[in-house]
Parts: C-alpha cells; sequence; structure tokens
C-alpha cells in the first residue's frame, strides 16, 4: 500500500526527513507517533503528494512526487489545519469534491446521510463549530470511498463526543478493509485504534510497534535516551 | 499596546515578502517620487496641475477608505490576531479596533506618505519644485488618505449597526466622489492644495475629528459572528460556466461580495479614468485617447481583481483535492476575464459609440493586453498575488515586463502611422509569445499550493 525508501527532505537548511524507511500493509491502522517537529505532517505531505522530496515514494503503486494529482485522486487526505471554504455551503463544499472527483449528486446525499450533515447542509462551512468542520473534512475525504486514508492530527481541539464520533467513523471505514494513515501525538488514540504504530524522531522512523499494550511505556523509553 | 498591533502588521508583511524586501520598498517609493519629480514638468504638459491633483488626492482618499474596509470588514475576521485575542484579553473590542485604526494610519504613512514627502524633498534639489510646495502637497495626501482610513472605520461601525445603514452610506460616498469629479461639489483638501486656503484645512481635519469619536462609539461593544443559511447555488453556476473549479470562484466572488468591492477598486476607478481621458481630449482638442489606449489601460487597472479573487478564500484545503496550485490560477485568470468583461467592454461600447470601427481592436487590444499582464502576475506571484505587493525584486521584474510593453502599445495607440502601426504589431506578437510561454510556465512552476 505505501513504500517508503531513504526518505529524505530539506526545508531550506533543515533536513528535516532523514533517510526515512517505512512499510504500510493494506488494511492497517498505523499510527504515526512523535512529538510535534519531529516529521509527522510533511511525511503526510509528501505522501499525498503536497510537497517533494528526494527518495523512493510509492502510495498504491503511485509516485506521489512524480504525480501528485494522480495520488490524491485515490487517496482521502484529513489536514491538520481545520481549512474549509469561506463562502460554500456544507452541500455545496461536498458537491464541489464530487464533482472534482468524477461523481454525481447520490454521493453527496449519501456522504451528508453517514457523517449526520443533513441539518447543516444549507449553513456557510466556515460558520460550523470546530468538530462540525472535522466531520466535514472527513466528509470530504471519503466521499470516493478511498482505499487509503490520511489523518494529520485528527482529534486535536476535539471534544469527548466528537472524538468518539470521528473514532467511530474511521473504525468502520478501517474495517472494509482500508487503509488509515494517522499522525497522532495522543498516545491513548493510538494505543485503542491503531494496529501497529511507528514512532517518528528527528526525522526518522526509530521504532515500528506491533504489541501496542505498553505503547506509553515504549514511547517514554524512546523519548527518555533524549 | 499600539507597539504590539504594529509589529503584528510588520510581521504579517514579512511573512508573505521577505523582511528585507519590506525594508526596501519605501526607498523604492522614494526613488519613483525622484525620478517623477525630476519629470514633472514633463508631466504637467500631459495632465494638467488641476487633475493631477484632483486625481491624486481621490486616489489617496480611495487607497485609505480601501485598506481601512479591508482590515475591518475583511481581515478582521482572520484568527489568531490581536482584533481575534480581544475577546478574551482584557480590552475593550472598541479599544481594540481603534489601535487597528492607529495601527493602519501609522504604518502605511511610514510606508508611503514618508517615503513620498523625502522622494519630493530630494527632488526639490534636482528640479525647480519648492519645499512649501511638496509639503504642502504630501500633507494634502496624508490627509486624504486620513479621511479615507476615517471613512473606512466609520462605515465598518455603522455595518455593526445596519448592513442597510453601511450599504446607504457606500452610495452616498459614491455619489458624493462622483459629483466631485463632475466639478460640482468640492474636496476641501483640494481647495487648500490649489487655492492655500486655511479652511479647507480645517474642513478636513474636522471631518477626521469627527468621523473617528463617532465610529469609536459605534463600535459593537461584541462583534459576533454573522451564521448564514443558504440555498445551494453551485450546480447553477456549473450549468453556466461548466468547469466545478471556475464555477466555485464565481460563486465565491459572488458572496464575497467582490462585486461590491469592484466598485471601490475598479469600477469607480474607471469611471474616473473615463472621465480623465474625456477631459485630456476636451482640454487639447482632438482625441490624444483613443478606445486603443482605454482598452490597455483599462487592462492594467483591472490586475486588482485578480488580487481580490485571490484572498477571497481560505485555500489550505485545496491541498487535499486532486488540483494543483496551476489550476487554481488558470481558474482565477478565466473567473477574472469574465468579471472584468462585464465591467470594462461597457466602458469601451460607450467609448467607441462614434467611431465602432475601432470597438473589435480595443476590445482585442483589451484581451491580449488582460492576458498577457494576468499571465506575467500569475507566473510571478502565484495564486497569493499579495507576496507581490511587498517584494521590490518582484515588483521590478513586473514593472519591467508589463510596463514597458503597455508603454509602447499606448505611445503607438495614440499616433496613427504605419511605424506606430508596426510596433504595435511586434510588440504585439511579443505579448502573445510570452503570455504563451508564462502560461506553460506557470504549469511547470506552480505545482504546489
Amino acid at each position: 500500500m505505501i513504500r517508503v525508501k531513504k526518505l529524505n527532505k530539506w526545508y531550506g537548511k533543515y533536513h528535516v526527513l532523514k533517510n526515512l524507511d517505512l512499510e504500510i500493509n493494506g488494511g492497517e491502522i498505523f499510527g504515526l507517533l512523535g512529538p510535534n517537529g519531529a516529521g509527522k505532517t510533511t511525511l503526510i505531505k509528501i505522501l499525498t503528494g503536497q510537497t517533494d522530496a528526494r527518495g523512493f515514494v510509492r502510495v498504491l503503486n503511485i509516485n506521489p512526487i512524480k504525480d501528485p494529482v494522480k495520488v490524491r485522486e485515490v487517496v482521502g487526505i484529513v489536514p491538520e489545519v481545520e481549512s474549509v471554504p469561506n463562502y460554500l455551503t456544507v452541500e455545496e463544499y461536498l458537491y464541489f469534491v464530487a464533482k472534482l472527483r468524477n461523481l454525481g449528486k447520490e454521493a453527496v446525499n449519501t456522504t451528508l446521510q453517514k457523517f449526520d450533515l443533513e441539518d447543516e447542509r444549507n449553513k456557510i462551512c466556515r460558520d460550523l463549530s470546530k468538530g462540525t468542520k472535522q466531520r466535514l473534512m472527513l466528509a470530504s475525504a471519503l466521499i470516493h470511498s478511498p482505499r487509503i486514508l490520511f489523518l494529520d492530527e485528527p482529534f486535536i481541539n476535539l471534544d469527548p463526543i466528537y472524538q468518539r464520533k470521528i473514532r467511530e467513523i474511521i473504525e468502520v471505514y478501517a474495517s472494509h478493509g482500508n487503509t488509515v494513515f494517522m499522525a497522532t501525538h495522543i498516545l491513548e488514540i493510538a494505543e485503542k485504534m491503531c494496529t501497529r504504530v511507528g514512532i517518528i524522531k528527528g526525522g526518522r522512523i526509530v521504532k515500528v510497534i506491533e504489541k501496542l499494550e505498553n505503547l506509553e511505556e515504549e514511547f517514554m523509553r524512546e523519548f527518555s535516551h533524549a | 499596546m499600539l507597539k504590539f498591533y504594529l509589529k503584528e502588521e510588520y510581521r504579517r508583511h514579512v511573512y508573505v515578502a521577505k523582511r528585507i524586501s519590506l525594508l526596501i520598498y519605501p526607498l523604492y517609493v522614494i526613488i519613483s517620487t525622484l525620478f517623477a519629480s525630476y519629470f514633472y514638468d514633463y508631466i504637467f504638459r500631459i495632465i494638467s496641475y488641476h487633475y493631477l491633483i484632483k486625481i491624486s488626492l481621490i486616489s489617496a482618499l480611495i487607497y485609505g477608505f480601501g485598506v481601512s474596509s479591508f482590515e475591518f470588514l475583511g481581515r478582521a475576521r482572520e484568527k489568531y490576531t490581536l482584533l481575534d485575542a480581544s475577546s478574551i484579553l482584557p480590552i475593550s473590542s472598541r479599544k481594540s479596533y481603534f489601535y487597528a485604526f492607529l495601527r493602519d494610519v501609522i504604518y502605511y504613512t511610514a510606508l508611503f506618505i514618508i517615503p513620498l514627502y523625502v522622494g519630493l524633498v530630494l527632488g526639490t534639489l534636482i528640479s525647480s519644485l519648492h519645499l512649501i510646495q511638496v509639503s504642502i502637497f504630501s500633507l494634502s495626501l496624508f490627509l486624504s488618505m486620513l479621511i479615507g482610513y476615517s471613512l473606512g472605520y466609520f462605515s465598518f461601525s455603522l455595518d455593526g449597526i445596519s448592513r442597510h445603514l453601511y450599504y446607504i452610506f457606500l452610495c452616498g460616498l459614491l455619489l458624493y466622489l462622483l459629483l466631485f469629479f463632475l466639478n460640482v461639489l468640492p474636496f476641501p483638501l483640494e481647495i487648500f492644495q490649489r487655492e492655500k486656503e486655511l479652511l479647507g484645512l480645517l474642513i478636513s481635519v474636522g471631518i477626521i475629528a469627527a468621523l473617528v469619536p463617532l465610529a469609536y462609539f459605534f463600535t459593537p461593544m461584541e462583534i459576533l459572528p454573522k451564521k448564514r443559511v443558504l440555498s445551494m447555488m453551485l450546480p447553477t453556476y456549473e450549468n453556466i460556466f461548466k468547469e466545478p473549479l471556475l464555477s466555485k470562484i464565481i460563486e465565491d466572488s459572488i458572496r464575497g461580495g467582490i462585486l461590491i468591492k469592484s466598485i471601490f477598486t475598479y469600477f469607480f476607478p474607471m469611471i474616473i479614468l473615463f472621465l480623465f481621458v474625456r477631459f485630456i481630449n476636451m482640454a487639447v482638442g482632438y482625441s490624444i485617447y483613443n478606445s486603443l489606449s482605454l482598452s490597455i489601460i483599462l487592462s492594467l487597472f483591472s490586475v486588482v481583481i485578480y488580487s481580490w479573487l485571490s484572498v477571497l478564500d481560505d485555500l489550505r484545503y485545496m491541498e487535499t483535492l486532486p488540483l494543483t496550485a496551476s489550476d487554481l490560477i488558470y481558474g482565477f485568470i478565466k473567473a477574472h476575464i469574465i468579471i472584468t468583461s462585464i465591467i470594462s467592454i461597457p466602458i469601451l461600447i460607450v467609448f467607441t459609440w462614434r467611431n465602432l470601427i475601432l470597438l473589435p481592436f480595443s476590445v482585442a487590444l483589451f484581451y491580449l493586453t488582460s492576458l498577457y499582464l494576468l499571465s506575467m502576475v500569475a507566473n510571478l506571484s502565484g495564486y497569493k498575488i499579495n507576496s507581490i505587493l511587498f517584494n521590490p525584486g518582484i515588483v521590478f521584474r513586473f514593472s519591467l515586463y508589463t510596463i514597458l510593453p503597455g508603454m509602447i502599445l499606448l505611445v503607438a495607440s495614440i499616433q496613427a502611422s504605419t511605424l506606430s502601426l508596426i510596433l504595435a504589431l511586434i510588440t504585439s506578437v511579443l505579448m502573445i509569445i510570452i503570455t504563451f510561454r508564462n502560461f506553460i510556465s506557470i504549469k511547470r512552476r506552480w505545482k504546489y499550493f
């Protein structure tokens, strides 16, 4: 599903990702854990064709560095920043995304229903609450039923009710054999939801943990050396 | 407190342009003004002193009003700013917005008016301009800009009371400016500038002194976001424009009030220009400016619409969609052409009414110059045109690539001779080639958002 070898990324003189290697299989909920500035968002941006880099990258056998649009056609992305259109209603935004993805009006109605957004359909997106905006971003990322969903800190600033709602949506999506790549720094979420967790530190994946019972201990051990 | 607002404004600009670029910017204004003051007698041969003063003062007023409106009615909604944070700080919204007003006055005076004054003072050393002359001119410009700021600040507080009041005020202002340009109503600063009449100065200071406290006291204690419920319109636009992205941009521009904004940033300057051209033609007794030259000037002015389009939406979510930055740029260019056509083509038709044979050439020239300018702007600055404003490197390249061919076409369009026709043809062909090259370059250069 996702293969990364010797991936390097510089922002000016800052070497953000250093020879990063990673392999993720289909049907996984893979968690990327790491402190702020570790390179989580940068890695997601590279994998989804939002920025360039050096190295070998394949997402569903597509090279996102070479074909950034092609990769975004087949994956779903929920970015870290809650960014929604300023002047479109919820329904219009989903319609816009559906049209860009060559889908019809039915996809919009199904998504509105599936994500419990029917009551909000005529509201301007930027007037929505934080949690509803996040739900809308998730809805727009899943409207085309992608095989991989990339989530960048999907639970940040959400209250427990919305956290649970978003979690349920992701778990249902993954239960259909889809892959989730989730960057987070909430250990509890990673432990409960993920099948594997990679720890990113200083631009490298330093450990991939499969048995998540002792995730917190493992994570703290990794960073207590620093 | 004020220093934090100033610091914030400075950092906002540094965010879109390099620090050095921003610091060099006043130098750029000084040099340009120095250059203009050296050639001022040539300028007066083309434009009479009377109209130059009229246009300068009104431009400063519109600029001040535009900056202020943009700040209070647009940018004030931005998150994570001092204005946004004032609701959680021990400061009233009245005070916070007043600081924002003071900040704009100080910041933009330091960025434009002071360097302009320095340039003019230096200009007295290399021209026959006098220190008192340039001081009065700079003071008039400053006060005109200040009236503009105060009007923007006041109109924002009116908007807080009622949107209808705001529109009535806007229409009144527009009407006044038109009547002023038709010499029906006076502008106090023009009287001060031309007649050296102190009353004009006192009235202007009085207007500012009345507007600012009124704006302060009318500012709502709490600025609540207006929640709106709207019906689905996007498919209707899509039926017309066929492309989802273009339809979305058009809908954004309608809902984002670009039509209202363009009254002040495009349509009104166009009317001034139209009248100005008429005045010049009447003054010299024959048509110096024809519809060909007007079409070039129209396209130059129209770049502001592209700028508005680029700041309407929070575009960060676009990164998650199967689009590139170049797709968005092409969308903006198409929307720009649609919007400006609605405004410019009727002006050209009115202007060429008695000589319709020139109309097809004028329209063709308008589109050629517009596409050339847009391709140049988009290629240099991408989909965030604001970054161009404070980056002298980009401004210089933009000036070189746009003003030069624009001037050649303008001069060639004024004189009807074989030489000017050949010159215009060569320039047009070169512009077409560069436009194509730019469009290809945009695709390659602007891949990521």
